[in-house]
């Protein structure tokens, strides 16, 4: 049976009885279309994540966060988590064409350093190693197989199934593809050029290659329908959005959005200034005992010094956090995590 | 599929079976390049700035692919790139020492440099292989009218120069080093500020004294210099060259040994390691230049300077010279013609009965004016700069500096 979640718009085929929230987002309840078709599976990655090394995955991820917020928390995560396949599309492609590339080749140079003194001008050689880009073009006759095309958009390593085998039902929802039929092309397409990339770099033994222009004869894909096995959780971020955590059961990858709660910095940033103006008012009080006793002088001048740490120490958690966030916020969609 | 690579690019190694890949490069040509409908010789035609056919109207615009300028590796320093993809002739002149590479088939009977007739046959050239090519514009008929004209040019030249006879003119292909580095130059000195104050001395009369204040300062430079050119060649002085380029050098294009097959190219002797002394040299006196003028104060002491090359490429290119020599009072003068912008350099025999003339002329008001003393030692004096500067024009004109 198809169901669709009006809280996050995913679809889902359940083998069985549908339940009542969605595995996502926890929204609910689910829409049923029994009308709608199934698409049929034909392989599907052989999960190796099991419940408590999930634990231990999430917990992994989840202690990279500055200022941890309370939901994150591993044990919640793992215990909210369901099992679902994740659609992805294999493709199996003949590549004739030609292309044009720069091809980066790192050269050892010789350099120099020159010293005015004197009047005279010394010479210093110095040698490092250069990226240098220069025009390479070709052509390709090959035929890649099993190249990932993404049926929902997601992270690469999301997609990522070394072992594959035959899909047996086992009770799990998954996802339908959102990408299907002629939108499969352009993501193809990609697939095919970063293949042809990887190649060409083996090919001319060199650092990167990049501005790669593929011109290829149009050749029929074949396609198989691939289930990911992936374990879905989500937490609830400090603005009470729930955030989805999709963790790939074949390689263990994670793809979701954290955040460092900003609550918890800003706590931290005042108790660190507390304890620097605490500082501060002991190496007044040691200054004043000093203008008796010279010798506590330089004990004031000491505690000042040491009031930095704490200050510092506040402002780096608050920094830490907003770095953390931003670049997370930058690199999740939630369509598009990680 | 049908594919062919592009001229200018050969193939390269590849370790992945399935993909083909190809750098630019030249195949080695072992004949000259003929024609492809008619099979008649082609070669460059300057007039039409394309390649073209001596018999039928086929023509074919310039350009290959290249990798670029070069890097300073060890490789590169050492070899470079071998081959100039096509055959040329030795020629060795015992009269000057010259070393001039002529197209397959061309017979020199005299040296292009001194007009010696003294030419050795070498062996057959395979050298490092020019980056660039900055094909000739200029025909030699064009080239010639502006030798005429510019030896009709000066007042302080014979007035017959102008029916002196260009001979000999022919279009060489000069060798030349192009180099192009960034440069962070960090500096420190010790700058001084003049301070001007008004004091009074015992007597209440007012000085001004000047003192200077010496201040401890230090700044950074970042430039980026481009078409720095050295000569390859020590047959032809460098100070000429120096006034013929660097011209129209975007107008550069990859070497093909077509561009060079209907003309003589002189190979490089001055290697690219010594060149490239040369070159960073001069690099680094501009950046000296920049480092200073971002100086303000009155004087400057202990300058002290630090430049730190980066990005430094190198190319050889090949850029077109007219060679020609003139005769005048059975003297033989050189002169050369840049083959694209027309400019004409040399040294020039000069009337220096003219000129002679033309300096005492300058002292006259001088000597006139001695009769009214402080404006006849004005006067003298603006005469005598001025007998200096015609004298001085006219020995760098006979020299060939002017």
């Amino acid at each position: 049976m198809i169901a669709g979640c009006p809280g996050c718009g995913r679809r889902h085929a359940w083998p069985g009885a549908v339940p009542e929230r969605c595995p996502a987002c926890g929204g609910g309840p689910l829409h049923e279309d029994p009308e709608a078709p199934i698409p049929e599976a034909e392989l599907a990655g052989v999960a190796e994540v099991d419940a408590r090394r999930l634990q231990a995955l999430l917990e992994t991820w989840a202690a990279e966060t500055p200022c941890r917020p309370a939901a994150l928390d591993a044990a919640a995560l793992a215990r909210d988590a369901t099992r679902a396949w994740w659609p992805v599309w294999l493709a199996d492609v003949d590549v004739r064409g030609a292309w044009t590339a720069q091809a980066g080749l790192v050269e050892d140079v010789e350099s120099t350093i020159e010293e005015l003194q004197g009047g005279r001008w010394v010479t210093r050689r110095v040698r490092r190693p250069e990226l240098r880009h220069v025009p390479r073009l070709g052509t390709v006759d090959r035929r890649y197989d099993n190249l990932v095309v993404p049926a929902l958009p997601a992270p690469p390593s999301l997609l990522s199934t070394p072992r594959i085998g035959v899909y047996e039902a086992d009770g799990a929802p998954w996802l339908l593809p959102e990408i299907d039929g002629e939108a499969r092309a352009a993501p193809l397409e990609q697939a095919i050029v970063a293949a042809v990339r990887e190649d060409l770099v083996r090919a001319m033994e060199c650092r990167d290659v990049r501005d790669l222009d593929l011109k290829r004869e149009p050749t029929p894909a074949f396609w198989t329908f691939l289930l990911v096995p992936v374990w879905v959780t989500r937490w609830t971020d400090e603005d009470g959005k729930v955030q989805a955590v999709v963790v790939n059961a074949v390689t263990g990858s994670i793809a979701g959005r954290r955040q460092g709660s900003r609550r918890q910095a800003r706590a931290r940033l005042w108790q660190g200034l507390g304890f620097a103006l605490l500082t501060v008012f002991g190496a007044v009080a040691l200054g004043a005992v000093g203008l008796l006793v010279p010798i506590v002088l330089p004990l004031a001048v000491l505690a000042l010094l040491v009031a930095i740490v704490p200050a510092g120490w506040g402002v780096g958690q608050l920094q830490a956090v907003t770095t953390f966030n931003r670049a997370e916020a930058a690199r999740w969609t939630p369509s598009a995590p990680d | 599929m049908s594919w062919t690579p592009p001229a200018g690019f050969v193939p390269a190694p590849s370790k992945v079976p399935g993909i083909e890949v190809y750098a630019p490069g030249q195949a080695a040509a072992e004949t000259r390049p003929t024609c492809p409908r008619c099979g008649a010789p082609a070669g460059f035609d300057p007039a039409r700035g394309r390649f073209g056919c001596s018999r039928c109207d086929w023509t074919e615009a310039a350009g290959a692919a290249s990798d670029g300028p070069g890097t300073f590796t060890r490789e590169a320093l050492r070899e470079g790139q071998r081959g100039w993809g096509a055959t040329r002739k030795l020629v060795h002149c015992d009269g000057c020492g010259a070393e001039v590479l002529l197209p397959e088939g061309t017979i020199a009977t005299v040296c292009t440099f001194c007009a010696s007739a003294q030419l050795r046959a070498g062996a057959a050239e395979e050298g490092l292989r020019p980056h660039g090519v900055l094909p000739f514009v200029l025909t030699p008929a064009e080239a010639k009218q502006k030798a005429r004209v510019w030896l009709g040019r000066g007042w302080q030249n014979p007035k017959d120069l102008d029916r002196a006879t260009v001979e000999r003119l022919q279009g060489v292909y000069l060798p030349f080093w192009r180099f192009s580095a960034s440069v962070e130059a960090r500096w420190r000195a010790r700058v001084g500020y003049v301070h001007r104050e008004t004091v009074r001395d015992h007597r209440g009369h007012q000085h001004v004294r000047e003192t200077v204040r010496w201040r401890n300062e230090d700044g950074e430079v970042r430039e980026r210099y481009a078409d720095v050119l050295v000569s390859g060649t020590e047959d032809v002085p460098e100070a000429l060259l120096a006034r013929l380029f660097p011209a129209q050098m975007e107008a550069i294009v990859p070497y093909q040994p077509e561009l060079i097959a209907d003309f003589v190219a002189r190979a490089f002797v001055r290697p690219l390691a010594e060149a490239w002394e040369d070159g960073r040299g001069r690099m680094r006196e501009q950046a000296e230049e920049a480092c200073r003028r971002t100086i303000h104060g009155d004087h400057v002491e202990a300058f002290a300077m630090r430049a730190a090359f980066a990005d430094e490429r190198w190319e050889y290119v090949l850029l077109p010279v007219y060679i020609a020599s003139y005769g005048y009072q059975d003297k033989p003068w050189l002169l050369l013609v840049n083959g694209r912008t027309g400019e004409v350099v040399g040294p020039k025999p000069v009337a220096w009965a003219r000129v002679l003339l033309a300096m005492a002329l300058c002292l006259v008001p001088g000597v006139l004016g001695l009769i009214v003393p402080p404006v006849g030692l004005v006067l003298l004096g603006l005469g005598l700069l001025a007998m200096i500067w015609i004298g001085w024009g006219a020995w760098q004109s006979e020299r060939g500096a002017a």
